[in-house]
């Protein structure tokens, strides 16, 4: 994918994010609203059917059925070409969970002894979506996983590249979604415990700008390795043994290098200036933090520098031998 | 190099050119410039067993020995 598309999806991703949290006012109600989609939609719109007289309570009986028997369906089907394996067990959980989570979801009167909460359908509605989307997201990692190790290189490296797309929408939430709902907890949390507006106030909200940008530098560190690491991707595929790899392989590990050094330098600043504008600051927070993720990742980049490396020295030695 | 390699002779001598030997024994002519130019590192049991078929001859006719350790040689030189 070219940078300039790449940038925009990202763009658009974080634009709907800060939509999300407009609309929502917090991530746990945009969350709420996500989770149980579209089973609370389907069960609305089967409810709807069903009470509309007795042809639409047969059509909504039809409906309802097909929808929850999809999962065995489609296990039925790779049954019939021989193609089903350990994972497609979850097929049978889901359809049995999507008969029971429909039905409570169109006659929710019956989720009241399912739950000790106050508000029981909203419970019942993200319980059930969120238990549905675990047995989805389960069973196509089980897939990914049983094709991962059955390929060659060439559609691993492709795999590789898919898993850090996702990635990259990961940490885009990470920044535009949990970062500025952070920010927006953090300041509504300031407002309310102080209400009159001062100096100490507005130094204090400068440091809590400060503290987010510090929270969303890993993530934005992090998309920078994922995009060197994409293009290494690239030169392994064009040609595993070339000059090129070793050389981004060198670049990668840099950047991985300058971004652990950045962050602590970053940890470093903030609690001292924290420190010395104690005296100004309503709410202050100071972080120790081991960057033991970052800190691996240097090391299995730089050891993977070395190993290509020598598999090209060994190659060259290898095209010596006629 | 201690191993000399005398390919060119014997390819003289059967009257086959390096182009027709690459063919048969199926290497690059690449390859084949790097072995009788002396560079290779090494040759396979493979490559010279075709070699020897398809020329008729030893492996002595396009290996030699010259007497000497491989080191020595490059300290002399």
């Amino acid at each position: 994918m070219k940078p300039k598309t790449l940038f925009l999806i990202l763009s658009v991703e974080a634009t709907l994010c800060v939509f999300a949290l407009i609309i929502y006012g917090t991530l746990q109600q945009a969350y709420t609203a996500i989770i149980a989609f579209p089973f609370t939609q389907i069960a609305t719109g089967l409810r709807a059917l069903s009470l509309s007289g007795s042809i639409g309570n047969i059509i909504a009986l039809l409906i309802y059925v097909s929808v929850s028997l999809l999962p065995a369906i489609y296990l039925c089907f790779r049954m019939a070409r021989n193609n089903h394996k350990q994972e497609d067990l979850l097929l049978v959980l889901l359809s049995i969970l999507l008969f029971v989570a429909l039905y409570l979801m169109i006659n929710p009167a019956y989720m009241n002894d399912m739950f000790a909460t106050s508000d029981v359908v909203l419970m019942g509605k993200i319980s059930l979506g969120a238990t549905l989307y675990a047995i989805i997201i389960g069973y196509i990692v089980f897939r990914c996983l049983r094709k991962f190790v059955v390929s060659e290189i060439t559609n691993l490296l492709d795999y590789l590249k898919m898993l850090l797309m996702l990635m990259y929408f990961i940490l885009i939430y990470k920044i535009f979604g949990e970062g500025i709902n952070g920010l927006i907890s953090n300041i509504n949390t300031l407002k309310a415990g102080n209400t009159e507006m001062s100096s100490m106030m507005t130094t204090t909200y400068f440091f809590l700008a400060i503290r987010f940008a510090l929270y969303t530098l890993q993530p934005a560190l992090t998309i920078a390795i994922i995009f060197f690491v994409n293009q290494l991707i690239d030169v392994l595929k064009n040609d595993r043994y070339s000059d090129d790899v070793i050389c981004k392989a060198n670049q990668l590990s840099g950047l991985c290098k300058k971004s652990v050094v950045l962050m602590i330098l970053s940890y470093i600043l903030i609690n001292v200036s924290q420190l010395l504008m104690g005296k100004y600051l309503l709410d202050s927070h100071y972080t120790t933090e081991i960057p033991l993720f970052s800190m691996l990742l240097v090391l299995v980049v730089l050891l993977l520098s070395k190993y290509f490396a020598e598999g090209k020295a060994l190659k060259n030695d290898n095209d010596m031998f006629i | 190099m201690a191993i000399q390699i005398y390919l060119e002779d014997v390819l003289k001598e059967k009257k086959m050119t390096s182009k027709d030997l690459c063919a048969l024994i199926n290497i690059t002519e690449a390859n084949l410039s790097i072995l009788r130019s002396g560079k290779a590192k090494g040759v396979r049991f493979g490559t010279i067993n075709k070699i020897c078929y398809y020329l008729n001859c030893e492996i002595g006719d396009i290996l030699k020995f010259d007497g000497n350790l491989e080191e020595e040689e490059n300290e002399s030189n």
